[in-house]
């Protein structure tokens, strides 16, 4: 007899093997995590944010702790869309995982190609639209922040990929529903939310930000009854599946999350404190869903609005 | 990427002890990070299972003691998750990582080395001593401290038969004045095949300066707050001399030549 797996989740056409994935920037491109476990019990292999050209991030610190926090200011470091092509998908190709892979442009033009020439590349599952980098410049953020904005970069991205389509919000805007249903109007197959929480550090000795961009973004159990407020608000706002993440660091965290209307959840932060993390909120969530007598974890999502 | 796949896990405090007023050296036992280890490489430990401090500390190897299947680290006590690591006791269960980055190459000719080291920069010296002598090399190290409070590990290296040269400017040294004016001195006394330095920012780009200027190849320990240790957060960097991209301290280093380090960094 098979053995069921009660984690299975389907997601946007996606068949995964459980609803953890990875949350962009926190695993890169998944060499290091493959040193600590099997990449294959992985819902999905959220990868580092790419950008057309590539790019080497913020100049000056770039990490401030903060209590049950962390911000960050990389700045969307990485090597280009070429390079990532040549340079990281034949590895992530062998791993038994859908890989998802994250798109920043400084310009719509920027996410349309990008959109377009990832579209036929092997081994890609899935895109990720960032409409939420709070660390650069032009484009990021800026496009997450209002709906006209956010709708035009998921129609363009629409027009020029056939791939299932995930659009990653922000969590720095005054009404999160409104930014979701303006996705899911403009093609959004899922969406994937909260990116970090705009934050700041001061350094009380030079009275300066400590960071050159002056604002970061907050990740990290501090930020996890914000993310889990907006996952519970936009599931009731959208049809589409949504992707929950912001501070999640044990299963308890990752059940809240698919209660609040979660299809899947993403792990940021807390692999970066512990790489092992997403293997234990597996079998936590494993053994979770067993105790609530669910044949599939599915069954529990959203059950906090009933 | 790491060398060697890290062990990830728990290991068990065997020492913990105060070596100067605020200095400290935890002992842990952990055979495979003992057997995989090599000098100027770090562990990253967590100093809370709760969420407050989150990250980990990261700490270079003080001690690599194979046959005993330990390891230890120097730390100064600067803020909270120091001063928890500081109540570890005897028998705690310590959640660590390691060992992680790239340690020193001791491949190239090093019969007369040189040691710089800062304040805590001294620690990840000891395990390097211990190879290079076995290897017949001679030592001489310069330490700089503020104040006799912060010297440790002298009579450990001098035990070994590290020739040690302390520098305070509050006089508790041999030499009065900052270690890169010991080591400008020095310099100009005798010619050295390899330098080693681990210590402050400004000392490090000073050193790198007079090391270059007298033709003596100079590998650097740098320091950095990190997030993970592992390459995963791309948040430890330093600029590459080439000024185009940057160095992943984590990674890349934490030890690096000096000669292909922007030391300007600073903001």
């Amino acid at each position: 007899m098979e053995k069921i797996n009660p984690l299975a989740t389907s997601l946007a056409g996606l068949s995964l093997s459980s609803p953890l994935v990875t949350a962009s920037g926190t695993c890169g491109y998944a060499r290091e995590l493959s040193q600590f476990f099997d990449l294959g019990m992985l819902g999905a292999i959220v990868v580092k944010g790419i950008t057309l050209a590539p790019r080497t991030g913020n100049p000056g610190t770039r990490l401030i702790e903060t209590p049950a926090g962390l911000i960050n200011s990389i700045g969307l470091e990485n090597p280009g869309v070429e390079k990532f092509i040549s340079g990281e998908m034949p590895f992530l190709r062998q791993q038994h995982a859908p890989v998802i892979v994250n798109i920043s442009g400084n310009t719509e033009e920027e996410y349309a190609a990008l959109a377009a020439r990832l579209d036929k590349v092997a081994g890609v599952s899935a895109l990720e639209v960032n409409i939420s980098c709070p660390n650069v410049k032009t484009g990021g953020m800026a496009f997450g922040a209002c709906t006209i904005a956010a709708s035009r970069v998921t129609t363009l991205v629409r027009q020029h990929s056939q791939l299932p389509l995930i659009v990653k919000l922000s969590p720095n805007v005054t009404d999160i529903a409104a930014i979701a249903r303006a996705v899911e109007d403009a093609g959004a197959d899922a969406i994937s939310l909260i990116n970090t929480l705009l934050g700041m550090a001061i350094d009380i000795e030079t009275r300066r930000p400590i960071l050159r961009g002056t604002f970061g973004g907050l990740s990290g159990p501090a930020i996890k009854p914000v993310a889990l407020r907006m996952v519970y608000q936009v599931f009731r706002a959208v049809k589409i599946p949504v992707i929950g993440m912001g501070g999640i660091s044990t299963w308890q965290d990752a059940a809240e999350f698919i209660l609040a209307g979660a299809t899947a959840v993403g792990i940021g932060t807390a692999s970066m404190v512990n790489p092992l993390a997403i293997p234990t909120i597996h079998q936590g969530l494993q053994a979770y869903a067993t105790r609530q007598g669910v044949r599939n974890i599915a069954e529990l999502r959203g059950m906090a609005h009933q | 990427m790491v060398e060697h796949r890290p062990y990830c896990g728990i290991a068990e405090a065997v020492e913990n002890v105060k070596v100067a007023p605020k200095i400290w050296r935890l002992t842990l036992y952990t055979p495979e990070i003992a057997t995989a280890a090599k000098p100027g490489q770090f562990v990253n430990i967590r100093a809370s299972s709760q969420h407050d401090p989150l990250l980990r500390r990261p700490f270079s190897l003080n001690r690599i003691d194979r046959a005993k299947g330990t390891i230890s680290v120097l730390y100064r006590v600067v803020g909270r998750g120091t001063e928890l690591i500081s109540l570890f006791r005897l028998g705690e269960k310590v959640d660590l990582i390691g060992p992680l980055g790239k340690g020193f190459a001791t491949s190239h000719p090093r019969q007369n080395s040189l040691f710089v080291a800062g304040g805590m920069g001294i620690a990840p010296f000891f395990p390097l001593a211990e190879i290079l002598l076995a290897d017949k090399a001679t030592i001489t190290c310069l330490y700089g401290v503020r104040c006799a409070d912060d010297l440790a590990e002298v009579s450990h290296l001098e035990t070994i038969g590290v020739k040690v040269v302390t520098a305070s400017e509050d006089g508790c040294g041999h030499y009065h004045g900052q270690v890169t004016d010991l080591l400008a001195a020095t310099l100009r006394q005798e010619d050295f095949s390899l330098g080693f330095a681990c210590g402050p920012h400004a000392m490090l780009s000073a050193t790198k300066d007079l090391c270059l200027a007298a033709k003596l190849p100079l590998q650097v320990s740098l320091e950095s707050i990190m997030a993970c240790g592992l390459g995963l957060c791309l948040g430890c960097t330093c600029p590459k001399s080439n000024g185009e991209d940057y160095w992943h301290i984590c990674t890349d280093g934490p030890v690096l030549w000096a000669e292909e380090v922007d030391f300007a960094w600073k903001r």
